[in-house]
């Protein structure tokens, strides 16, 4: 499980790697990187037919676009990939362009198969199309199930034939360029008859309207007919099998054209695309017919001269080519802009100039998922590196964010604050501590020790308040201090309570005392004794301020009892003065409320 | 291309915000804790700067009374209270002859005080003196300075009927009640 496990990992480790070198920033900014071989700056064109590789160089497009002679290559040397890689480099080096496409045009090998029944309705095409290029052998018959790379099939639907050919090429340099493609160099194969017979179908366009044609391309391994008469009837590919011409030619071509009923008048265009003349086919035509005693006198043959071609060739690519540069018709497969992008479904010569000028494009690289899986989409490398900008920017921000901490640690430890020593901080706040309590309990003590009720001030008032002489004899002193409800419940819990100092004289007095005593009932006189005993005493308890007040009240009788220095005829009045000061609770003198004491053993 | 999106979903998205977001949110915690704590530690040293003010304000404010703290916190310590305010009370009553003033009842009790119940339950003081006027306003002169903490309930003064003191003569009664800490 493990093992699996870590398999996977290194697949999935692997496939990153591989991504990350197709996303990176040039390719992803560059308009090239994720484009096809014909779309790159630069176009280095190769025909091979087995025995010689012609090379051409295309640059630019359109107006811009221009043709110059391509590095010299061997047929031997396309298996090489240190060739081909030491080439590109120095044609990436020459051009100073960002691109560089590699069109292989091949013409060594090319086979065709036998189309599945349920395929053979070209309508199928689309599918047809795909699946070739996964299992060819859903396509075409006898084919075993092992897929070699280096082989190649691709799908051709044939409308107005109401069939469809595969063709097969053997690619022998795959591995080759394959290692181009580590340069980022893009690497397309075309297949040169197919791109051959796209143009001279463009050519006979009108021709093969008003009379059956027969195309025939002659290379030096193989030979195509193509008949076509208002369309493409039929692709038939003859292979040379180590001959100069294909071994029944005649048979083959014949045949072909009695079925489709141009003996009695057809043009046999016998076109030359190899290093042979196309003469041989003639006479090996002309040797047939004498033998099989066979009518050709509705045959006319034609062989297209190649001036001519050329000529109506630079017509279309107005007048820009020069044959003894770019060599190969083949390569004129560069032109897209000659043909549409939609794949016309029309049932015409003009809809198979289109719908074969486009297949022509067709390259025979590797396109099964497999190997689509090796490229990464453009979507990809874009979020791979929008990943990658994230990962920066996330870790800038982490460094960022690392760097405002240390500088953040360091600032605040420059200040005082963090280098205040615990210990110092501590003892000063014990010493804060018990300075605050000091004050506290000085505060508290102060306010409930004020001098509220001592005996010696309470005494020293009755002083004061009575007349001085023998007018008034006092006989008893009553002196009470009370706390004050004010309300009915009593004071609320917690806060200060005020109280009443209660002075109560008996005694007698005589005539002048009884007055001077009755005085004392006045609020002002009373009022000034109290004020005066504060003065004289130095004790805030007696002062008249505030909400304090201060009442006498006198009551008087005749003296009727005899006694100690209480003579009637002196002292003929008996008396009760009662005097209250009330102090009420928001004094500043009002009691404050007490710590309960606790209990003592003796209790 | 699954491959492809597998691979940058584990190698480009998870890995990197494993790599990035653990160590980040780890320091953006520690940036947060330091702050918290460099933010407490300044308040904590603005504070002990103002600390430092107000001790040395309450230093300068208490200076004088300092060293009476202990004077008062003995004073209202319930420690030997009694044996104090008896031993204090016999000192002023010595500095009089006995035919000045004659203390007749010295007595502790426990119970609320008729002050209010502010001022809660706790020991008080019945005294009864024969004595002149001038002479029991002396004397509670002086044992009233010395214990400011006792708080006169009641006070009665009536003229003596018979004494062997000479001169005219008192009978008077006080009640206090004893202010303590505890």
């Amino acid at each position: 499980m493990s093992q699996q496990a870590s398999s996977k990992f290194s697949d999935l480790r692997a496939a990153q790697r591989a991504a990350r070198r197709q996303a990176k920033l040039a390719r992803v900014l560059s308009p090239y990187a994720f484009a096809g071989a014909l779309d790159q700056p630069v176009r280095w064109h190769l025909f091979c037919d087995g025995n010689r590789v012609v090379s051409v160089v295309c640059s630019g497009i359109g107006k811009t676009r221009s043709w110059s002679a391509g590095p010299s290559l061997a047929a031997a040397e396309l298996g090489q990939p240190e060739v081909l890689q030491a080439r590109a480099k120095e044609l990436l080096q020459q051009r100073k362009h960002a691109g560089l496409g590699v069109v292989l045009h091949l013409a060594d090998h090319l086979d065709q198969g036998i189309v599945q029944e349920e395929f053979e309705n070209p309508e199928f095409f689309e599918h047809a199309s795909a699946l070739i290029r996964e299992t060819p052998e859903r396509v075409v018959t006898d084919l075993s199930g092992h897929s070699d790379p280096n082989i190649q099939w691709r799908y051709y639907p044939i409308f107005c034939g109401q069939r469809a050919v595969a063709l097969r090429h053997q690619v022998e340099f795959l591995k080759a360029f394959e290692a181009l493609t580590d340069f980022d160099v893009k690497v397309a194969i075309h297949s040169a008859p197919v791109e051959m017979f796209a143009l001279y179908l463009k050519l006979c366009q009108q021709p093969s309207e008003e009379k059956p044609h027969c195309l025939v391309f002659f290379y030096d391994r193989f030979t195509v007919v193509a008949p076509v008469h208002h369309g493409v009837l039929d692709f038939r590919v003859l292979p040379h099998r180590q001959q100069e011409v294909p071994a029944a030619f005649g048979d083959d071509l014949f045949s072909l054209l009695e079925k489709l009923g141009f003996i009695d008048s057809c043009v046999l265009l016998l076109v030359p695309c190899g290093t042979q003349e196309p003469t041989l086919l003639f006479h090996e035509l002309d040797a047939y017919t004498r033998r099989k005693q066979k009518n050709a006198d509705g045959i006319e043959i034609q062989i297209p001269d190649s001036e001519t071609v050329w000529g109506v060739l630079k017509e279309y690519a107005q007048g820009e080519l020069q044959p003894a540069i770019v060599q190969r018709p083949e390569f004129l497969s560069e032109y897209r802009e000659w043909t549409g992008k939609e794949f016309p479904l029309t049932l015409s010569i003009a809809g198979d100039v289109e719908r074969f000028s486009i297949l022509s494009h067709q390259t025979f690289w590797p396109d099964d998922q497999g190997s689509r899986d090796k490229r990464l989409p453009k979507s990809l490398a874009i979020l791979m590196m929008g990943l990658r900008v994230g990962q920066i920017c996330g870790l800038l921000l982490l460094l960022g964010l690392g760097a405002w901490f240390a500088f953040f640690v360091a600032t605040a430890y420059r200040g005082e604050a963090l280098r205040a020593s615990l210990q110092v901080v501590s003892s000063e706040r014990a010493e804060f501590d018990r300075l605050t309590g000091t004050k506290q309990f000085l505060s508290k003590w102060d306010k409930i020790l004020a001098p509220r009720s001592q005996a010696w001030s309470i005494m020293d008032f009755v002083l004061g308040l009575l007349p001085e002489g023998n007018t008034v004899i006092c006989e008893k002193l009553e002196y009470a201090i009370k706390q004050v409800e004010s309300k009915p419940t009593g004071p609320q819990s917690g806060s200060p309570g005020g109280f009443s100092r209660q002075w109560v004289i008996d005694g007698f007095c005589n005539d002048q005392g009884r007055v001077d005593l009755e005085h004392l009932q006045e609020s002002s006189t009373l009022a000034k004794v109290f004020g005066s005993t504060a003065a004289r005493l130095g004790d805030p308890s007696f002062a008249v301020s505030g909400n304090r007040s201060v009442k006498a009240v006198l009551r008087e009788e005749t003296n009727s009892q005899p006694g100690y220095g209480s003579k009637p005829d002196t002292l003929p009045y008996q008396f009760r003065l009662v005097v209250t000061q009330m102090i009420p609770a928001n004094d500043p003198l009002a009691l404050p409320v007490l710590p309960k004491p606790k209990k003592t053993a003796m209790q | 291309m699954k491959k492809y999106l597998s691979a940058i979903v584990v190698f480009d998205v998870l890995l990197p915000a494993l790599l990035l977001g653990v160590p980040g949110c780890i320091l953006l915690l520690a940036f947060t804790n330091f702050q918290n704590f460099a933010a407490t530690k300044v308040e904590e040293f603005s504070q002990h700067e103002m600390r430092l003010k107000q001790v040395a304000a309450l230093q300068r404010e208490l200076q004088p009374v300092e060293a009476e703290m202990p004077l008062l916190k003995a004073l209202l310590s319930n420690n030997d209270i009694e044996a104090r305010l008896d031993h204090s009370i016999t000192a002023s009553l010595d500095k009089f002859s006995s035919d000045q003033i004659e203390r007749t009842l010295h007595e502790f009790q426990y119970g609320t005080t008729a002050i209010g119940a502010n001022l809660g339950e706790g020991r008080r003081l019945s005294l009864k003196f024969s004595s002149r006027w001038e002479t029991l306003n002396a004397a509670a002169l002086e044992w009233e300075t010395r214990f400011p903490n006792l708080a006169l309930e009641t006070l009665s003064i009536r003229r003596g009927a018979e004494s062997k003191l000479s001169g005219p003569y008192l009978e008077s009664a006080l009640s206090y009640f004893i202010i303590t800490e505890n």
